[in-house]
């Protein structure tokens, strides 16, 4: 490395600002996400007294039955979402991309209801519609909807909007061309379907196929609520590290959580690679053609699925209204008294504003400086290399998994670190990790589009990249930057997965106040706190839309049409 | 010593050789065309130049100051690019102004300037615009002006013209010209336009494959082309293959020796002759010629194609050999399909390949 500095000014003068900055960028996805996965990885191979004793921890696991079981039960689960919700997606966004039903905006809207609510939300709905005390409780399908079948309808109805997004993308790139050019042909309408729609968007379903399976088997609110008796993965590692505080079982549950999350990440980035391949950019945008039959079908699945998204929230919001349900369903506030309640009451509400809030500002700063450092840097190729690969790694690791790596690897008395543990700190900084991959990409992509020649004209003209990045850079990513924080917001302040572990007294998130008033048989309060989360998401979103409108209103003078 | 001075540059990309040992002298206030075929390295060799490239080895000197390790900021250059790269979310003004408020120059001589160089190139009325409110002439223009601002000693403008329309190209082809002769700044343009070279450079530099092929004024590559790869680059040519013997050239089919202009050893060797260079007759001509036949005739406007297939009953090679005349030339001949025709051709207008590159040829 020395020898190569004073050969080349060059490479020293890049390497003095933006080097450090991505040395700096892989220290901290290490030390942030790689150290504490590796720390959970090593405890599954360790005994109580942290000697090595191999695979001993997994043979007992797979000889015993009622562990074993659980395994079983969420890998029926995640199938069952995966297959529903994809399905389900589909013809939903194939409604809104190829029909000309009327409403298309409000039923995207709608359908986005769900991402503002933490998971245990619909999973608390359906309870009060088909609970033991259910209004409606003979319509559920299945006996009870304790069990396996209300954790499927809940998953699946908060996975929703995540795999709508994929699909609805891959059909809006659908090339209409290749339509036009099959109907010339003569190919009845089914046969266009096979042949012209379901290959575009093929990667489209998989990659939402996967991400769903991924958020299911990693997803702890609603099996948690709704699932009674039946143990999935997720509950499971709740249980032997809060429960009986048995850290290798949890480190080996972690592990059985990690690979099929692994394997589902890989596959995804296959057949990414696959799409960008076949992706063409001259695509032709098709437009539908009224047709009243197809128009009225997709018209009434849509309400229906929206109906039913509505209802679900709905509920909840209702149900946190009722003095004494479902016998005295007079409106009262008494229900989000919460300070006389335990769970961590209002505190626990402006403590998940805090952290939403410090999660979306430096998260956003983070990484965007990140996404611009690998995105518009010359030279040390290879560490750039490296980021890329890193910023993409979160996708591949559960929430739960995560938030236990964390505490092997920062509780441990030896760690440098140690004080961040317990604090609000760690709650910010294990969500950041979290949700990197998807901001990441949104910032790269945005970044993309401003041209590699504006760092040689800043160089020509003497100014430095850093006031390139301040009057140019960053007024043309604005709006990306917004997305990105709102993201981040939304994503902090419903999450439970990685925080369940990490917060202290002191530090009670909101949606964990839902779970724990939940498991305490404050149902009508964890309902209200569900709904101040919802609502809290809902404005913010709300400012959100307002700001992008204003700033593309201030930006319109210079923007292409 | 000339103003920029360049010396055995070597430049690749991994297994790829983008610049091969090139040496180059550029005067103070010349305007130099980097012309070639897409992919021969003109752009590297740019961005060597101005230090947006690091070169393997070699030597770049400008003004005296040995550049070759400067990073570009150190530089002293102003560049343009094809894509005009103009910062969308500021105004024509401030664009140009980017490079002067950085350096926190005072307000008045800041719009001076600017106002000066928005006159130069007729943007006046457009100051307070955005850079998609206007036409690509338009934004080149301006491009041209940012890179102006700072006052450069060496101007780079890499295929500035290529993605305007054939009528603004021209246009504008012609006020780079007027702009650079009222500010006699050094210049080197990119193209692989010959046209554009032509017209526009004091003197071109044809690259192919990552090398220097030829150095010298319009003419001089015209009408002397160093290589078959440069007479063939820019116009078209005949490549024919002859035999000096003391001062005359015996070239094959042809009745008599052809004199020679210049002195050259005896032996074998490549000469190539421009189309509108041969000179076609309707009866056979007193000096020396060669007779051929009428394979084909093309109307181009203001001009004739004409190819034709030599009657040589020496050699097997019948090698169709390319014309062009004048409307009002081919007036004067009955010009068939199929019809004999004589050919003959001027001294001075025999081009004699260098040795190396006969050989090679
Ligand atoms: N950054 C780069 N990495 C790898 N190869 C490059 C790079 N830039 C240019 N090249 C290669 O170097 C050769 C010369 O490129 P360039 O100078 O852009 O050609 P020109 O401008 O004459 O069209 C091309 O073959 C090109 O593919
Ligand atoms: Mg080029």
């Amino acid at each position: 490395m020395n020898v190569l500095l004073k050969q080349n000014p060059l490479t020293r003068l890049s390497f003095s600002g933006q080097g450090a900055g991505i040395v700096l960028s892989i220290i901290g996805m290490l030390v942030f996400l790689v150290l504490p996965v590796w720390s959970l990885l090593s405890r599954s191979v360790e005994n109580k007294d942290g000697e090595f004793i191999g695979l001993a921890n997994f043979a007992y696991y797979f000889q015993t039955p009622a562990l074993l079981e659980s395994a079983w039960n969420s890998l029926i689960i995640a199938a069952a979402c995966t297959l529903l919700v994809t399905s389900s997606a589909f013809l939903y966004a194939y409604a809104l991309n190829r029909t000309s039903m009327p409403g298309k905006s409000v039923f995207r809207l709608l359908a986005q209801l769900p991402m503002l609510a933490p998971s245990m939300m619909p999973a608390i709905g359906l309870i009060y519609l088909f609970g033991n005390q259910g209004v409606i409780k003979e319509w559920f399908p299945a006996d009870s909807v304790y069990g396996a079948g209300g954790i499927i309808v809940g998953l699946s109805l908060w996975c929703f909007p995540h795999a709508l997004i994929i699909i609805n993308t891959a059909l809006s790139l659908s090339d209409k061309r290749l339509h036009e050019a099959a109907r010339v042909m003569g190919t009845p309408a089914w046969r266009r379907f096979l042949t012209v729609t379901l290959p575009a968007a093929r990667y489209g379903l998989i990659s939402a196929a996967l991400v769903v399976f991924t958020l299911v088997l990693a997803d702890f609110g609603v099996p948690k609520v709704i699932g009674g008796q039946f143990d999935v993965l997720a509950t499971d590692i709740y249980k032997r590290v809060v429960g009986q505080q048995n850290f290798q079982m949890g480190a080996v549950v972690g592990v059985l959580l990690l690979l099929p999350s692994l394997l589902a990440f890989g596959l995804d980035r296959f057949f990414q690679r696959k799409q960008q391949e076949s992706f063409s950019t001259s695509a032709v945008p098709y437009k539908p053609e009224a047709n009243t039959t197809k128009d009225t079908l997709a018209l009434i699945y849509c309400s229906v699925v929206a109906i039913g998204l509505m209802t679900v929230i709905g509920m909840a919001i209702y149900a946190s209204f009722v003095t004494f349900w479902p016998y005295n369903l007079s409106f009262t506030l008494a229900n989000y008294d919460f300070d006389m309640m335990d769970g961590g009451g209002w505190d626990a509400w402006f403590n998940s504003i805090e952290m939403a809030f410090l999660t979306a500002l430096i998260g956003s700063l983070c990484i965007f400086l990140v996404a611009w450092l690998n995105e518009k840097t010359k030279g040390l190729k290879q560490s750039r290399n490296l980021l890329h690969l890193l910023a993409f790694m979160p996708l591949a690791v559960p929430g739960l998994v995560l938030g236990l790596g964390y505490i092997f690897f920062f509780n441990h008395p030896d760690n440098p670190l140690h004080w961040i543990y317990g604090t609000m700190t760690i709650l910010v900084l294990s969500t950041i990790a979290h949700y990197f991959t998807v901001p990441y990409l949104t910032a790269t992509t945005a970044l993309k589009q401003i041209p590699n020649e504006f760092s040689a004209v800043a160089d020509s003209l003497k100014v430095s990249q850093a006031q390139l990045f301040r009057r140019v850079t960053l007024p043309l990513s604005l709006p990306a930057l917004l997305d990105i924080s709102v993201y981040l917001f939304l994503a902090a302040i419903t999450t439970v997965s990685a925080v369940v572990f990490l917060y202290s007294t002191d530090t009670t998130l909101a949606a964990v106040a839902i779970l724990n008033m939940d498991e305490a048989g404050d149902t009508s309060p964890a309902a209200a706190m569900a709904t101040v989360v919802f609502v809290s998401a809902t404005v913010v979103r709300l400012i959100h839309s307002g700001l992008t409108a204003s700033l593309r209103k201030h930006s319109q003078a210079w923007q292409l049409k | 010593m000339s103003y920029l001075s360049i010396s055995h540059l070597q430049k690749s990309f991994n297994d790829l050789l983008a610049l091969n040992d090139i040496s180059l002298e550029i005067e103070k206030g010349e305007f130099i065309c980097f012309l070639g075929p897409s992919g021969c390295g003109k752009t590297t060799l740019l961005r060597t130049i101005c230090g947006l490239e690091s070169q393997d080895s070699g030597s770049i000197i400008q003004d005296s100051v040995d550049i070759s390790r400067l990073s570009a900021e150190k530089r002293d250059f102003g560049i343009v690019f094809q894509s005009y790269a103009l910062f969308p979310n500021l105004s024509v003004f401030d664009n140009i102004a980017f490079g002067l408020v950085n350096q926190r120059r005072p307000k008045q001589e800041i719009t001076d300037k600017v106002n000066e160089l928005l006159s130069l190139t007729g943007l006046q009325e457009h100051a307070q615009k955005y850079p998609s409110q206007l036409s690509g002439g338009q934004q080149q223009r301006v491009a041209l002006c940012r890179a102006l601002a700072m006052e450069p000693g060496l101007l780079l403008l890499d295929e500035p013209l290529s993605a305007l329309d054939a009528k603004i190209r021209e246009h504008l082809r012609r006020e780079i010209c007027r702009i650079h002769r009222k500010l006699g700044l050094t210049t080197i343009m990119v193209t692989h336009d010959q046209t554009e070279a032509m017209t526009m450079a004091d003197r071109i530099v044809v690259m192919n494959a990552g090398r220097i092929e030829h150095v010298g004024t319009p003419e001089e590559i015209y009408l002397q082309p160093a290589s078959a790869f440069v007479a063939d680059f820019i116009g078209t040519s005949n490549t024919l293959y002859g035999e000096i013997k003391d001062t005359s050239l015996l070239l094959p089919g042809w009745t008599a020796p052809v004199a020679l202009v210049e002195k050259r050893t005896g032996g074998e060797t490549t000469i190539l002759i421009r189309p509108e260079h041969l000179t076609l007759h309707n009866e056979q001509p007193s000096g020396p010629h060669a007779q051929g036949t009428i394979s084909d005739i093309e109307f181009l406007g203001s001009q004739l194609s004409v190819e034709l297939k030599l009657d040589d009953h020496q050699t097997q090679s019948n090698k169709a050999l390319k014309a062009t005349l004048s409307l009002q030339d081919a007036h004067h001949l009955t010009l068939t399909r199929n019809c004999p025709v004589w050919i003959s051709v001027q001294p001075n207008n025999v081009c004699l390949l260098a040795e190396q590159e006969a050989s090679a040829a």
